[in-house]
């Protein structure tokens, strides 16, 4: 029974030095492939390259476009403001004032609507009057934007922290979310 | 045991193995950096393909264009798929495409290349050049957009109507795509777009993103999704997200060119994508490293002999220390190096600042051009046309001065008296200006001269010649010549090397050389004379010659006599007066007297003994002396 167990207390020493082993291998060629594969990568971004691919293209570059096909059809140019559409939601990409006694930009993306609506953009802070700013929707080249709303440092009555809230309107109803955020505004 | 040997082992190394296979996508992946997208010396580099280039390019990218639509699609052929979509049948790669810019005619849909039409390889490099945007930029924009770069079946819409995605909001329900028809067509959408990425560079302020932090991008065209306040590093980078606003996330990062999930965005990953497997990598050796500061000059006018001072910035928006390599202010004067200053190793702080600023004291005067030069090993050496890279499209790295000469000579060198005579003090003028702020040492100065046979008869030097800021100097010297003749007179200057050249001349009427006759001294300058004129034997005779001296010392010319002969040879000399000393600036008169007791035919003439006899010296002042005379005496 002794020996029995000598025996197995053996075998198990063999096997965990056998996996240990096998493990401690697969850790260094997976480290070596990792940095094999990784360092070209990283040096690449390092050295401006100029050659050019004059080869065909692989067919995940073909295929990354098919969608157009596939979702085109004789529908392409409706007009969206036709269409039963969910209500735009509008969202503050920038507020900023670049220094004390520059203007403070608001810019904007809105997801849905149409150039016909308007955005209303009102800052307030508590005590102050708000000030309120109405201007177009504009078409950038791929998507929607409230056209750039720069305020004076002048109009704000106030140094602090002012709150900005956009929204999308349409006949005087205000038809999106009300996106939010404050800006530190130094006169 | 046995069942960690059967199961957890084996699933052990299949974990490992996926993690070895994950890696290289992963390292792909995260080399997409949201805050700099693309270099902007990458994304502006308009020189980068030229139209063969592009030809060549497209070529490659459509090896065979499926004109006719016969290949399979959907389970039918392309052409009958795209008549049910009603869509044009015959197709036109863009390899193939030509459009005139003023009509718009194009050979779309199996029609002819209309007349002033040019390829879609030079639409793509025109718009480049004109607004400084990287042909390689537009070509990727044009593939993320329509996929026309590889499409071997493209459609006339959307894919050419709105090939650069131009006018395409993503407004429409579930936010598809809506083209405005207003930039339809190839040739509008290549140049409003080229015209727009360039604009964004010009008036940043104006659009959503700018570089610097504050900038929330959203994941997608839908805002529940999310986004991230990005602290955009570069102007192109900012650019992109103004044209297609969204960043990629995780999903689509990890997916190459495949689809993430309902939160993706492609525009930016699949710029990245197409940018680096067809033109590299999309960052420059010290991409960070620009010119935040044309380089500059303290005056725009400049004068020889006033000093230059020129500076420009370097800023590195890495948020670690660059050692930018050698830059400095080089310069050619009138196409001879001239160069400023140059330092080899910049080390440039994290987010930091560094002013290069050199003078130098402008000694002559020309065509001075000033440049930003710069020595970095990682481009290869020299590289001072690109780097530092252009902070915006409207850097100044190179200045062209034009410096006056300074000092001029304003006055035409002048001998006075103008025609002087042998022993003559002779003084030589001239005069130079210096419009500078500094005096100028121009070094020596000389009024040189040379008679008939090339002997050195110059005037004194003047040596250390210094002419005062805002004033003049004058060069006068004096001199006299032994010597009739006549002799060339120029300005010559000596400041490590002879010139005759410099100074210049305030204007071309100064005289830079110039002739001058020196007489012989003294001269006779009146006429054998006998008094009485016809005198009668016996009678007392006086004989008269007058000589002048221009000389400013007194001059003896020996012996002089009114000689005397009679019809046969015969002596009858007047007296002679020896030690015949004329002084300075003065006239002598030489009056004798004598008679005569024959009546004969006499010839009278001047003589003078100085050595030897001469019946020349000295010479007439003019041709109307009378230097001998036949009288008779009765």
């Amino acid at each position: 029974m002794k020996a029995l167990s000598s025996k197995i207390s053996s075998y198990r020493r063999r096997i965990i030095a056998l996996v240990s082993v096998v493990i401690l291998v697969l850790i260094l060629v997976s480290a070596s492939i990792y940095f094999i594969t990784r360092q070209p990568i990283q040096k690449s971004d390092d050295v401006s390259a100029s050659a050019i691919d004059y080869g065909p293209p692989t067919q995940e570059q073909i295929d990354a476009n098919k969608a157009i096909k596939q979702n085109t059809g004789n529908n392409d140019k409706d007009d969206p403001s036709k269409s039963s559409n969910p209500p735009p939601t509008i969202t503050i990409a920038r507020a900023m004032q670049p220094a004390a006694g520059q203007p403070v930009g608001i810019r904007t993306i809105i997801d849905k609507g149409s150039t016909s609506q308007e955005c209303l953009v009102t800052l307030s802070m508590p005590g102050q009057a708000p000030l309120s700013k109405t201007v177009a929707i504009v078409s950038q080249p791929t998507y929607l934007s409230c056209a750039s709303i720069d305020i004076p440092a002048s109009e704000f009555s106030h140094s602090g922290t002012w709150k900005v809230d956009a929204q999308v309107m349409s006949d005087s109803l205000v038809v999106s979310n009300v996106a939010s955020t404050t800006i530190e505004v130094k006169k | 045991m046995t069942r960690f040997l059967t199961i957890k082992l084996p699933l052990f190394i299949v974990f490992i193995a996926a993690n070895i296979l994950a890696f290289p996508h992963n390292a792909y992946a995260s080399s997409f950096d949201p805050t700099r997208i693309i270099d902007d010396v990458v994304f502006y580099n308009k020189s980068s393909m030229s139209v063969q280039d592009i030809q060549n390019f497209l070529n490659s990218k459509v090896q065979v264009c499926d004109t006719n639509g016969t290949k399979s699609y959907a389970g039918t052929t392309r052409a009958a798929y795209s008549a049910s979509k009603g869509k044009n049948t015959i197709f036109t790669c863009v390899k193939d495409y030509y459009e005139n810019p003023t009509t718009h005619a194009n050979n779309l849909n199996g029609a002819p290349i209309p007349s002033g039409a040019i390829s879609a390889a030079q639409i793509l490099y025109d718009a480049a050049q004109q607004y400084n945007i990287n042909p390689q930029t537009l070509i990727v924009i044009m593939q993320r957009e329509q996929g026309l770069i590889t499409d071997d079946w493209p459609w006339v819409s959307p894919q050419y109507d709105s090939a650069m995605g131009y006018g395409c909001p993503d407004n429409g329900p579930n936010h598809s795509i809506v083209c405005s028809n207003q930039y339809f067509g190839f040739y509008n959408q290549v140049s409003k777009a080229a015209w727009q990425l360039q604009r964004y560079a010009t008036y940043p302020t104006e659009y959503n993103y700018v570089p610097g932090s504050g900038n929330y991008v959203q994941w997608s065209p839908q805002p529940s999704c999310g986004g991230t306040v990005l602290n955009i590093q570069n102007q192109a980078t900012a650019s992109l997200y103004n044209y297609a606003p969204y960043q990629p996330n995780a999903a689509a990062l990890n997916a190459g060119y495949g689809t993430g999930d309902a939160c993706s965005a492609y525009a930016n990953r699949n710029f990245w994508l197409y940018f680096s497997d067809w033109f590299g990598s999309v960052h420059a050796v010290n991409g960070n490293i620009t010119l935040s500061h044309n380089l500059t000059t303290s005056t725009t006018t400049v004068t020889a002999g006033e000093t230059v001072n020129a500076w420009y910035e370097v800023s590195n928006s890495a948020s670690y220390p660059i050692d930018a390599g050698g830059l400095g202010i080089c310069a050619r004067l009138n196409g001879a190096y001239y160069d400023f200053g140059f330092s080899h190793h910049n080390t440039i702080p994290a987010n930091g600042k560094l002013t290069l600023s050199y003078s130098k004291m402008i000694d002559n005067g020309g065509a001075l051009n000033l440049y930003v030069c710069s020595y970095n090993e990682l481009l290869g050496g020299w590289a001072s046309k690109q780097y530092p890279y252009n902070s915006n499209l409207a850097s100044i790295r190179d200045i062209s001065l034009n410096v006056q000469d300074n000092p001029l000579i304003t006055t035409s060198v002048s001998l006075s008296p103008a025609a002087p005579a042998i022993g003559q003090p002779v003084t030589a003028t001239i005069t130079l200006h210096n419009s500078g702020n500094a005096s100028v040492n121009i070094g020596s100065l000389i009024a040189a001269g040379r008679d008939s046979h090339g002997g050195n008869v110059d005037f004194p030097i003047a040596n250390d010649v210094i002419v005062p800021a805002g004033g003049d100097l004058t060069y006068s010297k004096v001199r006299t010549f032994t010597q009739p003749g006549t002799y060339t007179f120029y300005i010559a200057n000596w400041n490590g090397i002879w010139s005759t050249a410099y100074p210049k001349s305030a204007n071309g009427s100064i005289v830079r050389s110039l002739s001058a006759v020196v007489q012989d001294n003294p001269l006779i300058t009146t006429s054998v004379s006998l008094s009485p004129a016809a005198p009668s034997i016996g009678q007392p005779t006086t004989a008269t010659i007058t000589l002048h001296n221009a000389s400013s010392i007194p001059i003896n010319i020996g012996s002089l006599v009114i000689a005397g002969r009679t019809s046969q040879g015969g002596n009858v000399d007047f007296p002679i007066q020896n030690d015949v000393i004329i002084p300075a600036g003065g006239d002598f008169t030489y009056s004798k007297t004598r008679s005569f007791s024959q009546s004969d035919t006499y010839n009278f003439f001047v003589a003078n003994w100085n050595g030897i006899w001469s019946t020349a010296y000295p010479k007439s002042a003019n041709g109307s002396i009378v230097r001998s005379l036949l009288t008779n005496i009765q």
